[in-house]
């Protein structure tokens, strides 16, 4: 290393800021070169006076006082804001997730629209013989006037094709607190329940995955427990006939007229 | 480049950092200023939105971050209305650069001369010479500060030393 070369290096060197791989370089030069070394020892003493002898000032008391005044209004106007960004808005976000999930989640069909179990529960406890038939006919004239002034609602034929099953009598009934008008058929040993009602002022299913609900056409589908259960509704007048058997859901829509 | 925003401190202690460096934060704002009541102002501001950005920002050095809100805040706000030139003037640096070596200067110059020395460097000089011999800063927290390369923050170190030989040798020639 030459004097030109110490020169350039001079102040990283002095400043602790020289490239480790030329310290020693450095330190050799300055070892045999009684000039540089004079330079350096006084640009030392230049650094040293700076150092010593820059005053630094002090800040007043005074704005001390008066920032942390500030800041402790600040953190009260802050806070708030800091709260409801940090906390209140995350919180309410997850409470809305939270009860989107659990609304998202909720068992639908027997909640929102029981009727389809209650069907089922129906057709069940009429298999098992706890409510026994009222009239028994193949003769749906005959059962129709059974009916008559017995209902709030005209009782007209099931949607069912009553030439490719047996009526084998009915009842009345209660779905949905109302008195609804049973009937029970029978198509190659399976037994078909159908139960006429006024739904008139109950909201309709939904067809959708989470429900289980299917649509076919203008009727809706559930099978639960084994059972399906086909819901006809009747938009002029309110009425609706769900239909509930264990026959073959296909077999089963092919009956219904 | 700008490590100083990198890891995050405790949350709750910007009082207590900021008072632990604000005699530091204030000698840095008078020396931009070189008014004592700009930099009053300056160090008040700086404290706020230091204060406001603290929750977002991601720190490691406090220090180092907050002269450099106070230096964002100086460009933005008060250079504007100093005397001096934005830029240093290169040429006149180099004239001073160029003068013939002064020897034997002491270490009995008064600070106020050495301070007047400071004060009349243009502010790029005068900051960076401040933050490495008050502050005692490293090159490279002296470039993040002042946004620029290390090889500018030693140039102009290098500047600012010629200048202030040249200056406190008028000084002390005037005065002495």
């Amino acid at each position: 290393m030459d004097c030109q070369k110490f020169q350039e290096y001079l102040y990283a060197f002095l400043d602790g800021e020289l490239e480790e791989n030329l310290w020693a370089e450095m330190e050799k030069h300055l070892s045999s070169c009684p000039m540089c070394f004079l330079e350096l020892e006084k640009e030392r003493k230049f650094g040293h006076v700076l150092k010593t002898h820059l005053i630094k000032e002090k800040a007043p008391f005074t704005l001390r006082e008066t920032v942390v005044e500030q800041l402790d209004r600040s953190k009260r106007k802050f806070s708030w804001k800091y709260v409801f960004v940090r906390q209140i808005a995350p919180s309410f976000a997850l409470l809305v997730i939270v009860v989107t999930t659990l609304f998202n989640l909720r068992p639908h069909g027997d909640n929102t629209f029981p009727i389809f179990s209650e069907a089922v529960e129906n057709h069940l406890e009429y298999l098992r013989g706890i409510y026994p038939l009222e009239f028994q006919t193949s003769d749906i004239k005959e059962a129709l006037s059974w009916f008559r002034g017995k209902t709030d609602f005209a009782v007209t034929p099931p949607h069912i094709n009553l030439n490719k099953v047996h009526l084998v009598g009915g009842r009345l009934v209660h779905l949905k607190d109302k008195k609804s008008a049973y009937f029970l058929f029978e198509k190659d040993g399976y037994k078909i329940s159908a139960f006429y009602t006024d739904l008139h002022d109950v909201s309709l299913p939904k067809a959708s995955v989470k429900s289980g609900v299917k649509s076919l056409g203008m009727r809706l589908v559930k099978t639960e427990k084994g059972y399906h259960t086909i819901y006809c509704f009747h938009p002029e007048d309110g009425t609706a006939c769900i239909l509930v058997s264990d026959m073959p859901l296909e077999e089963l829509e092919k009956l219904i007229v | 480049m700008f490590t100083i925003f990198k890891n995050e401190e405790p949350k709750e202690s910007f009082e207590e950092h900021l008072l632990e460096h604000f005699d530091s934060l204030y000698n840095f704002a008078y020396r931009l200023t070189r008014k004592r009541e700009e930099a009053e102002d300056l160090v008040q501001e700086a404290s706020l939105r230091g204060f406001k950005s603290y929750h977002k920002a991601r720190i490691i050095n406090f220090k180092a971050w907050m002269f450099t809100i106070v230096r964002n805040l100086y460009i933005s706000n008060y250079r504007k209305n100093s005397r001096e030139p934005a830029k240093v003037n290169y040429e006149e640096v180099e004239n001073f650069i160029s003068l013939p070596e002064f020897t034997g200067f002491e270490e009995e110059l008064f600070s106020e001369t050495l301070q007047q020395s400071l004060d009349q460097l243009p502010e790029e000089l005068r900051t960076t010479l401040m933050l490495f011999y008050v502050e005692e800063l490293p090159y490279k927290e002296i470039a993040e500060i002042t946004k620029c390369p290390i090889g500018t923050v030693m140039s102009r170190l290098f500047m600012a030393r010629q200048c202030m030989k040249k200056k406190m040798i008028q000084l002390a020639k005037k005065e002495y």
